[in-house]
């Protein structure tokens, strides 16, 4: 499974009818995007600010394009690295920021997140504190890396490996996702490697290293500042340039070319983990990113195949024949490519065999029984609904301004894409299929250790993936 | 924010940018930002009305955003589940959905279609638009639920597979193995974190009926609604949605059921699981969350989850992440301090040494610096308006007073309380509730590598435990 977060189309929708009344037809929506000030500053900083001073909080999120898809064939793993270096404090910091933050009345779910395409800080903060974070980022901004030595890298590594160890290597399962983007795409792409891989390269690099691959890209030029909540944006403004205004542009690196790609034919992997207690089936497609026209048809073919109750496969393999206790399909919308996967976890003594069948039924009737327009509506009910509660939060708004800046030169692109979602057709998701879920996928067998004869039609050949890190563990009699 | 608040706050931003602006190319960073004091934190107006069948409405108008966040809080969870029967509670909430007098579970679903979000018997989040169909189905899952033998077989197939599930994590057997003992494995809190496929199989049709007509009533219900409504609309459609609920009497949850285990000295339970990584649980007992000890402790806790990050992650590189702090259950239970993290199997030993001085020097030789009592304020205290941001959160901390039944001014208080912790007072909830002579210790990981360097550390003595707790002898 992957841990990226699918970005939903975000909206802000303003109910027409102004009062509540029980059994009206569905309301007008319009879509009403949020309100923001852009402040570009000379040096190619691009800052976002949504003002909303129903309570003294502010969040602020900086976002820098950086990610795991920068990282070199070799040297894999280095723009995460490059994150928790840049977490350690700055020239006149001494401490890491996530425990300067926290003292001054900070919090955040985590202090930062590199993601494929994107390294990301933020917080949200009592609105008094606003300047003194602006003053703490730009100082990292202004001298990346400056307290690095020594010491500190070795003990980043280690924090490194333990959050690999912790996350990825001990969880069950938890190389399924980098292990199916490595066969998805082919070696040298940009997405082959994900953001948190195997330690090799970590521990060959260099604080020198570090500096001269990451520094780069930590400058005004390569980052936006997203911002909302408790301030005057004409205040923001004067700050911002303040403590961002005087940092240098410079030239970042070339971006390596991400297309997406098509796998020739079916490929058939197993990974086994002795942690595991039961199996799943996991089927990917290599599909578009987060720019291609298709993607709000595949976010529409995803919730048409396991929206509660109604949805294909989840109707067929949960209600009806009772093979699965969860289906999940989600479309994982990278910057310049994508996945496209259904997840199945199979009910205890259910053959992921006869699940897989099922699931191939399902999607070859697809063409002579299309996607409906209530199946579309329902989408677009649930899309609505969440459209809104994403927005609730200001870390939420300040996140969704910097994404939309940041991938699309558009921070309200969200609400655009919630307008064509509307449009959307049968035809168009027909169209979409067509075009990205071909016979070039990848089917994982996922078992427990040592129970190859759960595997998902086991006559056709297979490449067994797992590495000796999920079976390290004995298995127990 | 009040209008002379923003006025001022602007007057010291602006004094403070016309001295500095024109030296934007070359600011002088070295000294941190002159900032205005603190905001005052207020907890939004909370209204309550209660209708004549007993069930009890609070109200919290929040119109940022045109959403509402509904959460139906009953008098019963899963600690009411009887022996052998647990994961009953989550077996009949989930067949409340699965149909009603009046509509199937197909029907309902497409109804939530139309609403735009998944409703269940105990709350949804919709729009302002939709609310009141939202309101309207929850209502028809919770007082006329169809409990036939289909919806209660569906759930309890979905519970046995959600137990399978969450017994996978490797953090799933420290933690339950931490609980049972501290608190005991009979203790219904204790039962009720992990239902077995054995305790749900055993479920049956008849003790669902049963549990929701002795449960399941408008005098033990509070409704909670957050966000975009009016406390008149609210009142008058939770009046028109539950006004003709059948009054009846309904078990009241019991208080006294949660047991303790009497404190022994410091001890280490072991559990064999292979791997690399291995989990550790360290904590005691603490006082209910109404006692006033509360602040004082939650106090400890943070400062112990502050030196945890400095001296396990930032220091010593053991761990990526770990958390300390309390675990509250409802008043009068008693809560716990809870420490966890995963660290490499070579270095429990090493981890433990360290924790466990830091704990110690919290009451004694290293009690809490005013720097670290003020970041923790800052934090406890700075960090609320950030929980209460949106209607989710906002409706979420509304619930924890109702089910923690904590007076409703409780977070308007908080802020008060915290500020009133003198250090001494750390120092003693310290030495009282986190008593490192008193401690349970669990960790789970490789027993070859772990347990000889454990009994060479000579920390506390070590027993080897299986899965289920049981003493294993050498």
């Amino acid at each position: 499974m992957f841990s990226f977060v699918p970005r939903r189309a975000l909206v802000v929708v303003t109910l027409l009818a102004a009062s509540v009344r029980a059994g009206t037809a569905q309301p007008d929506l319009t879509t009403r995007p949020l309100v923001y000030t852009r402040i570009a500053l000379p040096n190619g900083l691009v800052a976002l600010v949504n003002e909303d001073r129903s309570s003294p909080l502010v969040a602020v999120d900086v976002w820098y394009h950086i990610g795991s898809k920068d990282d070199k064939p070799g040297r894999t793993g280095m723009a995460h690295l490059c994150e928790h270096l840049f977490n350690e404090g700055s020239p006149n910091l001494e401490q890491s920021q996530r425990a300067f933050y926290s003292s001054i009345g900070g919090t955040s779910p985590r202090p930062a997140n590199t993601t494929e395409d994107i390294t990301h800080f933020y917080i949200a903060i009592p609105s008094n504190q606003l300047e003194t974070v602006l003053w703490a980022e730009s100082d990292r901004m202004a001298a990346p890396f400056a307290r690095m030595d020594g010491q500190r890298f070795v003990a980043v590594r280690e924090v490194i490996r333990q959050e690999r160890e912790q996350n990825i290597e001990n969880v069950p399962f938890g190389v399924a996702r980098e292990l199916a983007v490595a066969e998805l795409f082919p070696a040298g792409h940009p997405y082959h490697v994900s953001q948190l891989p195997p330690m090799g390269d970590v521990y060959a690099a260099t604080i020198d290293d570090l500096k001269a691959t990451c520094g780069p890209y930590y400058v005004p030029n390569n980052a936006v500042l997203g911002i909302s909540g408790d301030v005057d944006p004409s205040v923001a403004r004067a700050l911002i340039e303040k403590y961002f205004g005087g940092i240098p542009r410079r030239t970042v690196p070339p971006r390596p070319n991400a297309s997406p790609v098509a796998l020739a034919a079916e490929k058939r992997v197993v990974l086994e983990d002795s942690r595991a207690n039961q199996p799943r089936l996991q089927i990917d497609w290599p599909v578009v990113g987060f720019a291609h026209p298709d993607r709000l048809a595949l976010r529409a073919l995803a919730s048409a195949l396991s929206i509660n109750r109604f949805g294909r496969l989840s109707k067929l393999l949960i209600d009806d024949r009772q093979l699965a206790s969860a289906v999940n399909v989600e479309y994982y919308d990278f910057e310049k490519a994508g996945v496209f996967e259904i997840l199945v976890l199979p009910r205890p003594g259910a053959s992921m065999t006869t699940i897989e069948t099922l699931v191939d039924s399902v999607m070859a009737a697809l063409p002579l029984s299309p996607v409906t327009t209530r199946e579309l509506a329902r989408f677009n009910n649930y899309n609505a609904t969440t459209a809104v509660a994403s927005l609730e939060t200001r870390f939420a708004r300040a996140d969704t301004l910097a994404h939309g800046e940041m991938f699309a030169g558009d921070p309200i692109i969200y609400a655009k894409q919630v307008a064509a979602a509307r449009a959307l057709t049968p035809a168009d998701v027909q169209r979409a299929i067509k075009r990205h879920l071909t016979a070039g996928r990848l089917v994982m067998s996922l078992v427990p250790a040592g129970k190859l004869d759960l595997i998902a039609k086991p006559g056709l050949p297979f490449t067994n993936v797992t590495p000796p890190s999920s079976v390290r563990a004995k298995v127990q009699p | 924010m009040s209008e002379r608040r923003v006025l001022a706050a602007r007057a010291i931003v602006a004094l403070f940018l016309s001295a500095t602006t024109a030296s934007a190319q070359n600011i002088d960073r070295s000294k941190r930002p002159a900032i205005a004091p603190p905001p005052s934190f207020k907890f939004p107006k909370i209204e309550t009305h209660t209708l004549a069948n007993g069930l009890r409405l609070v109200v919290v108008e929040d119109h940022t955003v045109p959403l509402i966040a509904a959460r139906i809080v009953l008098g019963v969870d899963s600690t009411a589940d009887p022996p052998g029967k647990e994961g009953l509670y989550a077996v009949t909430l989930g067949a409340l959905r699965e149909g009603t007098s009046s509509m199937s579970s197909e029907q309902l679903a497409e109804a939530f279609a139309d609403v735009g979000a998944t409703v269940t018997p105990t709350g949804f989040t919709a729009t302002t638009a939709a609310f009141a169909r939202g309101l309207t189905l929850a209502g028809a899952m919770l007082m006329h639920p169809r409990l036939d033998q289909t919806a209660v077989d569906r759930r309890k197939s979905a519970q046995a597979a959600l137990s399978r599930r969450m017994a996978q994590p490797p953090s799933a057997l420290p933690r339950h193995l931490f609980y049972a003992e501290l608190y005991g494995a009979a203790d219904p809190y204790v039962r009720s974190l992990v239902p077995t496929e054995m305790s749900v199989a055993a479920v049956t049709l008849d003790d669902v009926r049963r549990f929701y007509e002795q449960h399941v009533a408008p005098s033990t219900t509070t409704v909670v609604l957050v966000g975009d409504v009016t406390d008149r609309v609210a009142l008058a459609e939770v009046a028109r949605v539950f006004g003709s609920w059948q009054t009846r009497a309904a078990m009241p949850s019991s208080d006294s059921t949660s047991s303790m285990l009497a404190p022994r000295p410091t001890t280490i339970y072991l559990a064999d699981v292979p791997g690399t990584q291995a989990y550790l649980y360290i904590g005691d007992a603490g006082p209910s969350r109404t006692s006033p000890d509360a602040y004082a402790v939650e106090t400890a806790a943070a400062i112990s989850g502050i030196r945890m990050q400095q001296s396990l992650r930032e220091k010593r590189s053991f761990m990526y992440s770990g958390n300390a702090g309390m675990v509250w259950r409802r008043a009068p239970w008693a809560s716990a301090y809870v420490g966890s993290t995963s660290v490499n199997a070579a270095k429990v030993d090493s981890a433990l040494v360290e924790w466990l001085s830091l704990l110690r020097g919290l009451r004694a030789d290293r009690a809490a610096t005013p720097q670290e009592l003020d970041a923790v304020r800052r934090n406890r205290v700075g960090a609320l308006p950030a929980r209460i941001d949106g209607a989710d959160s906002l409706a979420a901390r509304v619930v924890e007073m109702v089910r923690d039944r904590l007076p409703l001014d409780y977070f308007d208080q908080y802020a008060a309380r915290m500020a009133s912790v003198a250090p001494t007072d750390v120092a003693a909830a310290a030495s009282r509730y986190i008593d490192v002579d008193h401690l349970i210790i669990v960790v789970t990981g490789d027993r070859a590598t772990i347990e000889p360097a454990l009994r060479a550390a000579n920390i506390a003595p070590v027993v080897v435990v299986d899965p289920n707790g049981k003493p294993i002898d050498r």
